[in-house]
């Protein structure tokens, strides 16, 4: 890093910085906290109150100590393996290595692991690295291109332990080594997939040695630890060959790096074949024309088919791709919610449940999809690669005159360069020159007698026998010591994990006694017998465990040590490999069975990969939440005015004209068995209306395209005696089915006077169903429900006046109908419907639910339902739902005033009032706002325009006729349907401007629905699809002569002239 | 080709060793500086993010460490200090005393002390709570929320990848500044939203 960057990094970052947000954080503090601390009482004595102990975290110090351990062990590592040449001091080095990075800082955050950090921080940009975690993935791998694997023989712990345990190692054949070998590349890309998607972080999930070294974690993994530990005392470091996904970065690096490990002085090779087969690893390469045979040579014929490996694994990738997404937290909890939408369950998944009560959206799984079949598709490209080079390496033997070595699976543990006489004697120079110590003579002379292959067996003596055995016996003592405590911590493991909070059936079998007799002293003895009981079973096991631990941990240490003793009394020197034309025979069939093993891995990662892609059931893709769609993109009317619920309409071409009683533009027309004053509401093909009496509540679906009835069903209801309403709905004005449906897309849910309210899914099934009775309304409840992520939203207020505590506003689960918030309302009884409003438009920072009521206009968190602001009400009997525009949001009721409010949002400011009006007040249409103008229209038909933001009159004009239904906004044309059925198009603009005027022939009282370039219009008894036709050409369906003229404030006067054609000037 | 390794010129296995040195090199050090140009100086550490905990009990049973990192604390100003506390008595208990019959914990880690009548003071005995979240979920349904659950860094071994966290339902981990570790719920929620605003997406878990 330069040193400017440094600094611009420094003034960045200034340490000065944070105690100067901290103060200010505790400043902006205090009103928020006001709501949680309650007030302490006034203690008589001093009682002060204990403060929370936070014990500290580690800081960036321990980072720091773990990259230094790591940095200098690798220093130390390069010397050793390349300058000394020496396996003791290897050795040694790694068991520090072990006994600091593992047993003392724990593993993390290690190279192998860091991999992992650095993918989830390419793919997204705003996770933070650990710097640490750049250094130690780094470090090695700089190492490795200069001085191959050094990490490996002496700094990794995870090698060292392994390193450790191996007594007598085995040459693992080269059909089993090659294929096995490629587990590791697969593993990599698997894991680098799985972070850079957000998945799980696999590698250290599984890493099998980090629960030795902290002796205790999952107790599968830590038995998978010990069985690879087992397996480790014959076949070398099995981790390290066959799964380290690190150290196939390093073998890259290690292959290609200037100063390559050698096991003699470099270039002084005099092929005696006496390290060929000391390595544990097999990374020795022999010569090939040894005994002057051919080696093998020339083309397969089928060769080039490898080519297309790496495209058909690409493409079982892209397939397999949903089946690994599914370890993928979001992808997890989508499948989840799903299932349990399918076919909900009394007692919810933890998962789902969490989700529920979070009130978030419908995890967006879908573009977590995208991103793992396209990872899944590279990591199948890049298996392919490898298995395709392997095999084409297998098929082409190459050449090799002298012995070398295999630099990327070479672990440099130094061993080779113990039996080479060539180092030998370079050591015994070293030693005669006089430099070299007492015991290092010692063990340059006693390795340069063992490089002397004859008369081994000679050499063991009989004093030497007996301590062999002896160290045998108690090796096998000590492990059998290990064996038996290994047991006893199964059974205590197994046990502990059974241990019962809550559960007992003995306590609660108790407690129940208990309550039911409760001044029964012996119950109360058994209960705290038996809770002493268990106690002492659980902390007793909790020690058990502990010690148990350590035992083992030493017990297999002890046996570990006397067996390497043992090995080194015992062990003969490596024997001459056997030469001559039968080892080149061997040599070139295992080299043939080597292509069939790797081969064989590509074909089982095809099959492994087409079967997850296939086999697992996770056909269907995710999809996302339809209520994120934009407005725009979505030709449906889902709720009670519309997809904003302030009667804006979408964007598209609307039916211009129509006339009922003709039949004219009308594309349909239905009756319906019951009155309502619900307007209907529109979801791709499909209707959706409620009808209802004191008796039936309906819910019909029509074909939005034929009007046939899809289905009609009936709410079953909970037992009456709560659901009917004490006062009957007022059928002028509300009736039976006043409110709205909703739907999200996948659900309806309705409501109805009866404070009913019930989900269907969209075949007519219902779902689940409450009730809220008995209601206390004057008039009958009108207010529609409204939908937000996860919840259906409810505004009840009821009784007459706010102390009866009978309001409230209640969000309920979609999928279940349970309760996730209730917030009480200090108001009385109203009829209006909330909206939703995007925070940014409140102030605020989450989406709010405006709400507006008699004595208060107030507004709600829309997620948790805490109470943003409030703010003055709009009088007695509110009905008109309000409205907000432009960061303003508008407000009216018959018996107070009309007002616009801009919200002071949620930061602590207060909403200011910005204008009033109190003249043509709206009792029961809903209002209409654009950013420039405000309309309301009041029960007669009066119309009154403002300006939004000033609230300054712009027009009044009387359209002749009542009006009850709520008007829509398409584009800047306004449909205004009178209650007589007329519908009167006009445009919203400084000067009333009408357009035409279309007859329906029925009474009406609800709002209309506009979908996909048609208009729904619930009559009396009909239901109306009205697509429209060309309008009249004589100019017949113009509005009739305005009757009112009203001053403008600038004194100009607003004539409404009859029409000359659309356009109309004063 | 000479395939003797001739001392002349370069032999085509050494071309392609340079050539792969050339790219390694070349890949490890652009990697490298890309990667450090993102990261932060700051440690994180992981922390329950108790506005979303669900109190599932997973705690107690997924931490790598035979006795879990996650205990209870209690946030004091917070608590009502009454004498019926939900999260100490349990549902069942008949009268308001002490004692095994009637408490909640099932290990009895949480101490109840009088302050004056009808004052209680509760304090958590960590040495005994297993973080199972008992207590908390009582706290949180029916009292005030004043006990919750959090990470304890003279405990946690700070995974680079937490098991619990992992495991959590309710996405509830989150990672911190190892400067400020914990939540002081009566801070309330935007306290810990900054501070997670302030360490990006590497603060969700």
């Amino acid at each position: 890093m330069s040193i400017r960057r440094r600094m611009t990094t420094l003034l960045r970052r200034p340490a000065w910085l944070l105690p100067a947000v901290l103060v200010a954080a505790a400043i902006l503090q205090s009103p928020a906290s006001g709501q949680l601390v309650l007030p302490a009482p006034e203690f008589e004595t001093d009682y002060q109150r204990p403060e929370m102990s936070m014990p500290a975290a580690e800081g960036t110090v321990r980072d720091a100590i773990y990259v230094g351990v790591v940095i200098a062990a690798m220093i130390a590592a390069i010397y050793f393996v390349h300058y000394r040449r020496s396996r003791k001091a290897v050795s040694l080095l790694s068991v520090i290595s072990l006994a600091l990075l593992g047993f003392w800082l724990l593993g993390c955050i290690c190279p192998i692991g860091a991999v992992q950090n650095v993918s989830r921080a390419v793919a997204d940009q705003s996770y933070l690295l650990p710097w640490a975690a750049v250094i130690v993935l780094a470090a090695p791998l700089a190492a490795a291109l200069f001085f191959g694997r050094v990490f490996c023989g002496g700094v990794c712990p995870l090698g060292a332990v392994q390193d450790l345990v191996l007594l007598r190692p085995v040459r693992v054949p080269q059909w089993i080594e090659k294929p096995l070998g490629l587990l590791a590349p697969a593993y990599l890309v698997l894991a680098v997939v799985l972070a850079s998607c957000g998945g799980p972080f696999i590698i250290c999930q599984y890493d099998p040695f980090v629960g030795l070294f902290r002796l205790s974690g999952e107790a599968w993994l830590i038995v998978a630890g010990l069985g690879l530990l087992a397996l480790g005392t014959v076949v070398a470091r099995p981790y390290c060959r066959f799964l380290c996904p690190y150290g196939v970065l390093l073998g890259f690096c290690s292959s290609v790096s200037r100063k390559p490990v050698t096991a003699c002085p470099e270039g002084q090779c005099v092929n005696c074949r006496l390290c060929e087969n000391a390595c544990p690893v097999g990374a020795i390469r022999p010569p090939t024309d040894q005994a002057g045979d051919h080696p093998v040579r020339g083309r397969h014929p089928a060769a080039w088919l490898l080519v297309m490996v790496p495209f058909v694994l690409a493409g079982a990738g892209w397939l397999a791709g949903p089946a690994v997404a599914r370890l993928h937290p979001t992808v997890e909890l989508w499948r989840e919610v799903e299932r349990d939408a399918g076919e909900p369950q009394d007692v919810r998944p933890e998962a789902v449940e969490a989700f529920y009560m979070s009130a978030s959206n419908t995890p967006e799984a879908s573009s977590v999809y995208d991103r793992f079949r396209l990872g899944m598709m590279i990591a199948g490209a890049f298996v392919g690669l490898v298995v395709a080079v392997q095999a084409s390496i297998q098929i082409r033997r190459p050449v090799r005159l002298s012995f070398g070595i295999n630099q990327r699976a070479c672990l440099a543990c130094g061993r080779c360069s113990q039996y080479c006489p060539v180092e030998q004697k370079r050591r015994r120079k070293k030693a005669a020159s006089g430099r070299a110590t007492v015991p290092r003579r010692k063990a340059a002379e006693g390795a340069a007698a063992a490089s002397v292959a004859s008369g081994v067996g000679a050499r063991v003596g009989a004093d030497r026998a007996g301590l062999a055995l002896t160290l045998k016996r108690l090796a096998l003592i000590s492990g059998v010591f290990s064996l038996a405590v290994a047991g006893a911590l199964v059974v205590a493991w197994a046990r502990a994990e059974h241990y019962p909070l809550l559960e007992w059936p003995q306590m609660q079998a108790l407690q129940e006694a208990r309550r039911a007799s409760p001044a029964d002293t012996a119950i109360v003895d058994e209960i705290r017998a038996l809770d002493a009981h268990y106690r002492v079973q659980y902390l007793g096991r909790q020690q058990m465990l502990r010690t148990g631990g350590l035992l083992l941990a030493g017990g297999l240490l002890a046996t570990l040590g006397l067996l390497r003793w043992r090995s080194s009394i015992t062990a003969e020197l490596p024997q001459m490999p056997p030469g001559g034309p039968e080892f080149m025979d061997r040599a070139v069939s295992e080299h043939h069975a080597a292509r069939g093993g790797v081969l064989a891995f590509g074909v089982a990662a095809l099959v492994a990969m087409l079967a997850a892609g296939i086999a697992l059931p996770e056909i269907r893709r995710p999809v996302a939440p339809p209520d994120e769609a934009p407005v725009a993109a979505v030709p449906n009317w889902p709720r009670f005015r519309g997809p904003t619920g302030d009667g804006r309409v979408p964007d598209g071409q609307w039916p211009q004209w129509w006339d009922g009683p003709s039949g004219a533009g009308i594309r349909w027309k239905r009756p319906l068995p019951l009155e309502g004053k619900g307007s209907p509401v529109v979801w791709g093909d499909r209707v959706f209306v409620t009808a209802a009496d004191k008796q039936k509540r309906l819910l019909i679906c029509f074909s939005a395209d034929s009007g046939d009835e899809l289905w009609s069903r009936e709410l079953q209801s909970p037992p009456p005696t709560t659901s009917q309403p004490s006062d009957p709905p007022d059928e002028t004005y509300t009736g039976w089915a006043a409110p709205s449906p909703a739907t999200d897309g996948q659900f309806v849910f309705v409501t109805f006077a009866n404070a009913d309210i019930a989900c269907f899914d969209f075949d007519g099934n219902q779902r689940w169903i409450r009730n809220y009775g008995p209601v206390r309304s004057t008039w009958g409840l009108a207010s529609s429900l409204v939908l937000h992520g996860n919840l259906v939203i409810l505004q009840m207020d009821q009784g007459s006046e706010p102390e009866e505590g009978l309001s409230w506003l209640v969000a309920l689960d979609k999928r279940s109908g349970r309760e996730v918030w209730k917030q009480p309302r200090p108001v009385s009884g109203s009829w209006t419907t909330p909206i939703i409003v995007p925070g940014a438009d409140i102030g605020a920072t989450a989406d709010g639910i405006i709400t507006a009521g008699n004595q208060h206009t107030i507004a709600y968190d829309a997620a948790t339902g805490r109470q943003l602001w409030q703010t003055q009400g709009i009088g007695a009997d509110a009905a008109p739902s309000p409205v907000a525009a432009g960061g303003i949001v508008m407000a009216a009721g018959e018996n107070g005033e009309a007002f616009a409010i801009r919200p002071g949002g949620d930061g602590g400011g207060e909403p200011q009032i910005i204008w009033r009006w109190d003249e043509g007040l709206p009792a029961t249409v809903s209002l209409l706002a654009t950013p420039q103008y405000y309309l309301q229209i009041a029960d007669n038909g009066l119309m009154t325009c403002l300006r939004a933001e000033s609230g300054d009159l712009l027009w009044q004009h009387e359209p002749g006729g009542a009006a009850q239904p709520s008007p829509c906004l398409a584009g800047d044309v306004v449909y205004l349907l009178l209650a007589d059925g007329k519908m009167l198009r006009f445009r919203l603009g400084p000067m009333f401007e009408p357009l035409n005027v279309s007859i329906l022939g029925e009474k009406t009282a609800a709002t209309p629905a506009f979908s996909d370039g048609r208009i729904f219009i619930r009559g009396k008894e009909h239901l109306y699809c009205i697509e429209g036709a060309e309008r009249p050409a004589d100019g017949s369906d113009r509005p009739p002569v305005g009757d009112k003229k009203q001053e403008q404030d600038g004194g100009a006067v607003e004539v409404f002239d009859p029409p000359s054609d659309d356009i109309f000037g004063p | 080709m000479d395939k003797s390794g001739n001392r002349q010129g370069v032999s085509r296995r050494d071309f392609f060793r340079r050539l792969g040195f050339g790219a390694a090199a070349a890949g490890l050090a652009g990697a490298g500086l890309a990667a450090g140009r993102r990261a932060g100086s700051e440690r994180l550490v992981w922390q329950i993010d108790p506005f979303k905990c669900v109190q599932c009990g997973l705690c107690r049973t997924h931490c790598v460490q035979t006795e879990s990192a996650v205990k209870c604390v209690h946030d004091f100003p917070m608590c009502g200090i009454c004498d019926r506390c939900v999260a100490y008595l349990n549902p069942s208990s008949v009268d308001l005393e002490n004692g095994a019959e009637n408490e909640l914990c099932p290990l009895g880690a949480i101490r109840r002390q009088l302050i004056e009548p009808p004052y209680f003071e509760y304090l958590i005995d960590e040495r005994l709570c297993t973080g199972c979240g008992v207590c908390v979920k009582h706290c949180a349904k029916a009292g005030k929320g004043s006990l919750y659950l959090q990470v304890r860094h003279d405990r946690c071994l700070n995974c680079n990848q937490c098991a619990i966290a992992a495991a959590c339902p309710a996405e509830a981990f989150v990672r911190l500044p190892a400067d400020s570790p914990y939540v002081v719920r009566h801070l309330g929620r935007e306290d810990l939203e900054r501070r997670l605003a302030r360490v990006g997406a590497g603060g969700s878990a």
